[in-house]
Parts: structure tokens; sequence; C-alpha cells
């Protein structure tokens, strides 16, 4: 992957709505384009109802969600309760893939996934796993909300009090990670702050700690003395310093190139002009996430080629979302251990920083274990997963042939929207022929073999290199 | 009377004639075992046997989960019932009439020792009734096996190769498979499937009947004999010379035999073992014995054996809830007053040390008084829990437990053991807050300590500390040591109620409820639901009824029953107790 600059972008037809044409026509690549990245891609007939609806109507639907959420929440809320008494954190990570797979509002699974790498907290330090489900709960909640709320409420969460060690943070003896972490990776970035900012915006947090689970402020142990931030003096205390911090316009440029990398593209290093009208949009709607992430993903520079495939699917979205196109279920407990290997384990990122992300995703092992993956959940023979994710059902289901050669051209279309090189494509009729030709044992059925050359084909569409890009 | 007279005397006649044929039959469907087999497992009629799984299968009614129908809808299940339905058609008869024609008279799977060598490899043999469909079965399987493994990105080549004008197929170099009229061979290794082919071809060649620690009369000869087989201790301890010399006594491994002596006695006498697997109505068992048990056992392992003459071990105690109990004998004042003849030096020296860095818990007395005062059969028990007694609720909820011992003289038993006690909570309540509580149950003084409901006990390893509420009192001859206060007054009740000591031989008995364990999951129905969902993602509807049949099975399983007893010969026996 190649990072290319935006300066020859322009920001005005980059930000503004995409309106089909016969250049640019609204068709099964730009649906497909927009459910790998606003959503776990699209099964065969979310991908269908989106070409006929067009593009206002498909993205006013992602970011609404389909009818149900509320009670799909208390459903999982309550699947949660036990494991958030418990101490088992691979069954949280399961519970999240469960909701990841099942929720009606898919866009704001993959805000609170996006937010979960943004406030960036392991399990490995705050070693509660009640704690981590509660911060969870709390990013869902904002995901698609307002960033100034989501602020506040994150500095007093109990998992970011400890796993930033903010409960040792006491008056005269002031720990500055917080603070630190605040300006530098939740709001403002590097160069927009200083290092005397920092120390001062410390004292303002001194005494916030964790009485009975919940949130306390120990009067005696916080820091009410005068202080300096951003050459403002006052007596300050934590949240007017989270406030300091929205109010800077740094804060929004910072947040809205977060939001640029994850929606339109890892290759296009951004520059202030190109991220300006959505900054803007940040700031005059109050640090509205939905409203912004709408501006992006109706925007001209979203459906652009320049922006087509350039993103490494993480692994959490590469698993989810061949399970859900291929409208299978998973068993999320095995699916959770699975995917540890692959570099991405939920309620344990790396760092403060999160996941780096892009092309560090894939190297030799990781691809290996992608196609293992998919081999496990295709072949049908793997005991992890058995049939529960068959790609014969999901085809009978969608197509009424069963010629092969019709198969594999609506595999590619499902998973590809038939955007393949010529190569690849003779690869794959290539591999069509040998199973045509192959022996099969005397006693497998007609429908055997069918659904044996389906399991083989799917399996190497899904491991094609093009797969793996968003 | 001449009638009755003359039945008898077909009746006798008959008798011995049985036993021989048996005999002559166990000899004839194990000749092609060869004497230096170091183990053997044999289905006599394989057909009876998966006609049992199956009808097990169906009463438990295993096929409500989905776990079950996945499994049976997956695609090596719906593979196999294909080849089945194909072989069915084939040759025109159902699979447990092609089950009885290709293996009728049994299969055996033994594993013997390639020739001058250590090395164990597989062998296994396969006795038809009827010798062409057979064939036939045989030709059709290598065929498959050959074809599937086509699929596979590296397909295994099949060789054929003639010995003593048999054909042998290779798979690789780890199968080996041939035909022989109505029998049909299977090996890991050339050698041994040679070796296997001269043992069937030359009658004169010696069977594992003519070795000398194959005992065939301890075959078991019960109708419902699903599987049965043979091993070679004599073969396996000469691998582990060591580990055996290790627990020989005198011993210096004073733990280990304290646990376990009476069982590394037993193996280490006995040149060979037998097990069995029955099915019976209640459910399947399974039997293992030795010949050899107390009679010859050494002083020092009978500290686990209860002498047969005298009154045999305690019943299990069952107070509501009860997931676990177990009865056993374990003679701990024999075990002191041997222990120059069990012990070798350095374990003696760890004992003496050991007596001399508690004597001062034991309020003047010394550890032989304190041993002989505890009597040999003691009984321990675990159960759900009711009431912890505590308004904190543990974030992992655990089952309650406790040991009952037996005393020879109580009084001075609960005088001595009681200072050690409050000791270890004096030394503990100075790293947890608690609190030392005594009172009158049913006329025994219970006296335990309480976990103070406080944050820091609260947050403590997530409120572990409130699964428990140590106790101990004193009812009778027993002595009880629990974990809460609520089972310890619960086995003072159970206690009170009259039971007799059974005459059986049995050491060892412990019995496990699935249906308790029901009954704990019925009280854990979200967490239980949150796993299956997660395991299944189905709906909610479903998760539920998933539960009740889990439920339901627990409950039809029943209980599971573990004995040991080790006269005559060392026997042990697992028996499910279907409802």
């Amino acid at each position: 992957m190649f990072l290319t600059y935006s300066a020859a972008i322009d920001p005005v037809w980059a930000w503004a709505p995409y309106v089909p044409d016969a250049k640019v026509p609204w068709n099964l690549e730009k649906a497909g384009h927009l459910f790998r990245r606003a959503a776990w891609g699209g099964t065969w007939s979310e991908l269908q109802a989106a070409v006929k609806a067009g593009p206002q109507a498909s993205i006013d639907q992602l970011l609404a969600g389909r009818e149900g959420l509320k009670s799909f929440q208390e459903r999982v809320d309550q699947l949660a309760t036990p494991l958030a008494e418990g101490i088992d954190e691979l069954r949280l990570r399961a519970w999240w893939f469960y909701v990841m797979l099942n929720s009606p509002h898919p866009l704001l699974e993959r805000m609170t996934l996006f937010w979960h790498n943004h406030f960036a907290t392991s399990n490995a330090k705050v070693q509660d796993v009640g704690r981590m489900y509660k911060q969870n709960r709390l990013l869902r909640t904002h995901a698609l909300g307002r960033f100034g709320p989501m602020l506040h409420e994150i500095s007093e969460d109990p998992a970011m009090l400890v796993w930033l060690d903010t409960t040792s943070n006491k008056k005269g003896k002031p720990n500055e990670n917080y603070a630190r972490e605040l300006m530098e990776l939740f709001s403002l970035g590097v160069g927009n702050y200083t290092e005397q900012d920092i120390r001062q915006a410390a004292r303002a947090f001194t005494g916030w700690e964790i009485k009975s689970d919940r949130f306390h402020i120990n009067a005696s142990d916080h820091d009410d003395g005068e202080k300096e931030v951003f050459n403002k003096r006052n007596n300050f205390n934590g949240h007017q310093i989270v406030d300091l911090c929205l109010e800077k316009p740094a804060c929004a440029v910072f947040l809205a190139r977060k939001l640029f990398r994850y929606f339109v593209s890892e290759t296009i290093a951004p520059d202030d002009t190109l991220l300006a009208p959505v900054a803007k949009r940040l700031r005059d709607s109050g640090y509205d996430i939905g409203a912004t992430v709408g501006m992006i993903l109706r925007s001209n520079l979203f459906f652009s080629h320049e922006v087509y495939r350039t993103k490494v699917k993480a692994p959490v979205e590469f698993a989810i979302s061949c399970i859900h196109m291929l409208e299978g279920r998973v068993d999320s407990i095995q699916l959770a251990d699975i995917l540890d290997p692959l570099g991405q384990r939920l309620f344990a990122p790396p760092s403060v920083k999160g996941w780096d992300g892009g092309p560090d995703w894939l190297n030799s092992t990781t691809m290996l274990l992608r196609h293992n993956l998919c081999l496990a959940l295709t072949s049908t023979e793997d005991r992890r997963f058995y049939n529960r994710c068959d790609p014969v059902k999901m085809i009978q289901k969608n197509l009424r042939s069963v010629s092969t050669s019709e198969v594999l051209q609506f595999l590619v279309d499902l998973f590809l929207q038939g955007q393949v090189p010529d190569a690849t494509r003779s690869q794959l009729s290539n591999r069509l022929k040998q199973l045509e030709q192959q022996k099969y044992p005397p006693y497998w059925s007609k429908e055997f073999v069918q659904e044996y050359q389906i399991r083989s084909l799917c399996h190497l569409v899904m491991t094609l290199p093009e797969f793996q890009l968003a | 009377m001449i009638r009755l007279t003359l039945l008898l005397l077909v009746f006798l006649a008959w008798c011995p004639t049985r036993g021989m044929a048996q005999s002559n039959d166990v000899q004839e469907s194990l000749r092609l075992l060869p004497s230096n087999t170091v183990a053997f497992v044999q289905i006599p009629q394989p057909r009876r046997a998966v006609e049992q799984i199956i009808s097990y299968f169906h009463q438990l009614e295993l096929q409500r989960f989905d776990e079950v129908q996945e499994l049976l809808k997956s695609t090596p299940s719906q593979r196999f019932s294909s080849f089945l339905q194909y072989l069915e058609k084939q040759y025109a008869r159902s699979w447990p009439r092609l089950l009885d024609d290709v293996s009728g008279k049994g299969v055996a799977l033994a594993l013997v020792p390639v020739s001058g060598t250590k090395d164990l490899q597989l062998l296994a043999s396969i006795e038809a009734n009827n010798s062409e469909v057979l064939k036939q079965a045989y030709l059709a399987a290598l065929d498959v096996i050959k074809q599937e493994s086509e699929q596979n990105d590296q397909p295994i080549v099949a060789k054929q190769k003639p010995y003593r004008q048999i054909l042998v197929t290779s798979l690789g170099n780890k199968f080996f498979v041939a035909l022989h009229q109505n029998y049909v061979l299977a090996s890991s290794n050339a050698g041994v499937m040679t070796a296997a082919i001269d043992q069937l071809l030359d009658k004169n060649q010696l069977t594992i009947c003519q070795n000398s620690r194959f005992v065939v009369q301890e075959r078991p000869v019960h109708d419902h004999v699903m599987a049965w087989g043979w091993v070679d201790l004599v073969h396996f301890k000469s691998t582990a010379k060591e580990q055996i010399e290790q627990f020989k006594l005198p011993t210096n491994d004073l733990i280990p035999q304290m646990i376990l002596g009476g069982l590394f006695d037993t193996v280490i006498r006995s040149d060979h073992a037998w097990f069995a697997v029955k099915y019976e109505v209640q459910g399947p068992v399974l039997e293992v014995g030795t010949p050899y048990g107390r009679q010859v056992s050494q002083e020092g392992a009978r500290i686990h054996m209860h002498d047969p003459a005298r009154e045999s071990i305690l019943p299990l105690l069952n107070p509501t809830g009860t997931l676990f109990s177990s009865s056993f004998y374990w003679n701990l004042a024999d075990l002191w007053n041997k222990r120059s003849t069990i012990f070798k030096e350095v374990a003696l020296k760890d004992f003496e040390e050991g007596e001399k860095s508690i004597r001062p818990f034991l309020a003047g007395n010394t550890l032989s008084n304190f041993l002989n005062a505890l009597g040999a059969r003691h009984r321990f028990v675990i159960t759900q829990q009711r009431n912890t007694g505590y308004a904190i609720k543990p974030k992992s909820p655990l089952p309650a437990f406790a040991v009952v011992l037996e005393c020879n003289n109580p009084e001075q038993f609960s005088k001595m053991i009681g200072l050690p006690l409050r000791t270890a909570g004096l030394l503990f309540s100075t790293q947890v807050s608690m609190k030392l509580f005594e009172e009158e149950y049913h006329q025994s003084k219970v006296a335990g300590y309480r976990f103070n409901e406080n944050a820091k006990n609260k947050y403590n390893e997530q409120g572990f500390l409130f699964n428990y509420s140590p106790s101990f009192a004193r009812s009778g001859k027993y002595f009880i040591i629990s974990s809460t206060r609520e089972l310890c007054c619960d086995l003072i009740d159970e206690l009170a109620k009259p039971a007799t000591a059974g005459s059986d031989t049995v050491d060892v008995r412990h019995r496990f409820s699935w249906s308790a364990l029901g009954q704990v999951l019925t009280k854990e129905r979200p967490r239980l639901s949150t796993e299956l969902t997660l395991r299944y993602g189905g709906s909610q509807d479903r998760v539920e009824e998933q539960i009740n049949s889990l439920i339901k099975l627990l409950d039809k399983l029943g209980t599971i029953d573990l004995t040991v007893s080790h006269s005559p010969g060392f026997r042990f026996e697992l028996r499910a107790n279907y409802k």
C-alpha cells in the first residue's frame, strides 16, 4: 500500500453529496463498498435492496439501524449480566461478537469498535470484566451520539480510571497519565498542547477514584488550587479540563482525521484543508458523531475510485463479515478463541494507542490463519462450526440455479461485487474445471458432489487477496 | 422324581460343556492375537454393542440437543450415513444384518510388540459370519478410502503386495490391511501385519491364550458384555521401572503413599489387569480388576484396605443438595504405628520434623495420641449451597464441602483438634477480617468463623470469601470439618439418622449426582442461558428449550457410583444409574 497525499483532492468536491450519474453510477459495486465500510459487508438480499433503494436511502437506513434495537439491547445486556459478575474475559469477547453478528444496527457496533480503539483500554491491567463491560456499554451509548458527553463519561469510567492510573493521582503527587492521553490520544493530538498544560491538567484530576465500584471524588485528595491550562487560569476541575480540550479547534480536526482513516482511506494522508469541512461539521453540530459519519458516507470522496478497497479488513471485521455474508451463525466462544492469534484481541488492545491497523494486520502467519478460518467456516467439517455457515444453504436461498458456473459468478458478485482481475477470474475457472473433472466416491450422491464443489469454490473466493480489503 | 433326576443330570452335564464351549470360543476368537500381545480389547458382538449404544442414545433423548443434531447433520456424519445406505442397497440387507455378516464373530484391537523391539503397534482383527459379504464390503471400503483420499490435496498412495498368497494393501506407511476368508486384519506396521498373517495361516502358532499371565477364566461371562480386555502389566512396569521402584515399600514418597498406597501395591504386585464394559438396564458399567488384593498386600498398603472380617465402610452421607458423596477406609493410626515398615529414612525424618512443628498446637498431646484417637472410616461430601448466610453474594459461587471423621476416642480427638483449628483461624484473621462464632445446634456445639461483610472482603478476589464460613463440630463419635456453617448443621442432622454399615468388601465408595448438578444449573439459569446463546447463537426460546432438555437429561442420568475393593482381588467398578 502506498501513502498518497491529499493536496490534489478538492475539499469542496470531496465532501459534496454523491449523486449517481452515468459516469459514477449507483450499482452493486458501490453498494458493496458502502456495506463493507459502514456494516459487516452485505448479504445478497441486503445488497440487492440497497441497489434498488439508492445511496441516500441505504445510508439513512445504515445510520438509523433496523427495527428492534431497543429490545435487542435489553436482551444482550441481560446476557452480559452473569459475565459482568464473573472473571471470564474470553466470554465477554464472545458476547461482543454475538452482539456484532446479531445487532440490528451494524454501524453502531462498528462505531463501538472504533471508540474501543480510540479509548483503547485493556483488561490486562484493569483485571475486571464487569468494568470492561460497563465501558463497552458506555461507548455503545455514545457511539453515534455526541463526543463531548462521551469524553466526560469516559474520564469517570472505572476501567479508564484504573487503566490510566487516575486512581493513584493524588494531591501533591499528581499522576500525569490520564491528562497526557486525554490531550494526545483522545482529543487533540501531538503538537496541540504543552508539557506544562499536561502537568497542570493532571492536578485537576487528582482525587478521582473508585468507591463501591463507582466514580467518586475524594475531596481530601483533590487539588483545588489554581491551574494554568492552554493559557487560561482558574481552579479547574477534571471536567473543566475536558471542556477546555473540546473547545480547542484542534479537537475537531483530530477526530475528523481519525474518522477519515476509519471510513475513507488508510492510503491517503489527509491534510488539514481536506479535513476542514468535516471538522467544521463536527464543531457546528456540537460534535455530533452520527451526523459527521453521515456526511462522510454520503460524500463524493467516499464513493470515489481513489478510496475503493484501500483499507485492510481488521481481523474482527474480516471474521464478522465472512459469517454475516454467509448468513450463518457461529459459536462465538470458539470465534473469540480463534481470533486471538489474528492480532486483534478485543478488550486487550496492545497499548493505549490501540491497534495500528492497516497493512500491519497482514503477514504470512495471519494470512494463513485467515485462510484456515474461512476453511473452518465453509467446509462444514470443522467441529467448531459444523454447518452453521453452510455456503450451500446460503446459495440455495439466494440463487435458483445450481449450475456451478453460475454459482461461481454469484460468489464473485456477492463477496467481491464482480471486481476481480482477469488472472484471478481465470484461476477460479480452472479450479471449477478441476472440480468438475474430479472423481468422487461411488456413494456420493449428485447433491453431495455439488455441495462439495460449492464449498470449495466459496472457500477459494473468500481467500482471494481482494477479499482481505474493505 | 426320576424326571427331576434326569433333568438334574442333563443340567450338570451341560454346565461344564457350556463352560468349556465358552472357553473354547474365547480361545478361538483370540487365536489371531499372538502370545506376546501386551493389551487387547475385544467386542464380542459388535451389532449388539452398537444397538445398545443407540438404545442409550434414545433412552437419554440425546437427539433433543443442538450439539447432537449438528453432529448428526455434519458433513462427515451425512457421508457416513450415505455410505451405509449405499452398502445396504448394494448388498440388499439392513445395516444390523450387514454388521452381523461382516463382524458377527467379533472385533479385537490389540497392542503388540514389533519383533525384536519394545515398539508397540496396533493390530486389529475382524471375524465375519459371511465371508462373501465381508469380501465385497472390504473391497468397497478400500475403494472408498482411496477415493476419499483423492479429495485431499495430498492423496495417500495405495499399494498392494502379496504375502503368503494374501494381498496386503498399504495406505501410506502407517496402515496395512488384508482379507483372508472371513477375517480382515489391519495394522499400523508391516512387520506386525505379516506376523498376523502367519498367525492366521499356521494353526500351531502360540496365541495370547498360551500367555501365562492371561487367565481365560477371568473373562467376564456376563451376557451383556459390550467390550472386554486385558493388559500385561509386566510389560508396562518394565518400561517404568524407576517409577515402580519409587513406590515399593518401604518408600520415601510420603504423600502419594498416604493417598494411593493401596492402588500402588495392587499394581506393583499384579502381573496383569482385565477390564470389561457391560450394558445393564440402568446404564453401562465399567469394571477393572487385578488378581491380587488385601491378602497378599504389604502391611503399609493396608491403610486403604479394611479387614473384610470386620465392619465395612460407613454408608454415604446424603444431605440436601449433595453433588458428591464419598465414604472410604483410611487408617492413619496404622500408618503412624507401622511407619517404620512403610517409609524409608527420609520420609521418617519428614514425619518426625512434621510432628515437632505441630506439637505446640496439640495442647500437650502427641501426634500418635492424635492419630490413634482418630478412626479409619471417614466420609466426604460436596453440596450445592442453599444459603451462604451472607448478604453479599460472591461473583463465582462455589459449592460447600465437608469431611466427617470417625473417631476411636471422640472426646479426646475433639479436644486435641480444637486447638489447631482455632490457632489456624487466629492466624488467618490477621490476613482477612472475620469473627469467631459458637452455637448450640441439636445438642452439638458448632464453632466457626464468619467473614465480615465489609468492602475490603467484598472486593477481595471478587467476594470469593463469602462462599465460606469454616466450621467444625462433634456429633457422637464423628467430628465434622465443614467449609460452611450451614453444611455443618445439615451433617449433624444427617448423622443423627439411624444408619448401619454394610457388610461388603468395598473400601472406597464415591457417588456423583447428575440430578443434583441439574438442580445447581436450575439456579444458574441466567449464566447457562448466556453460555448457550454464545455457543449456538439461536433464539431465546430455543436456548430455553435446550436448558430444559439439559436439566431433564441430568435428572435422567441419575447418579454415577465408583467403588473400589481389595478382597479377594482388586476390583474397580464405575456404574451409571440412569433413572
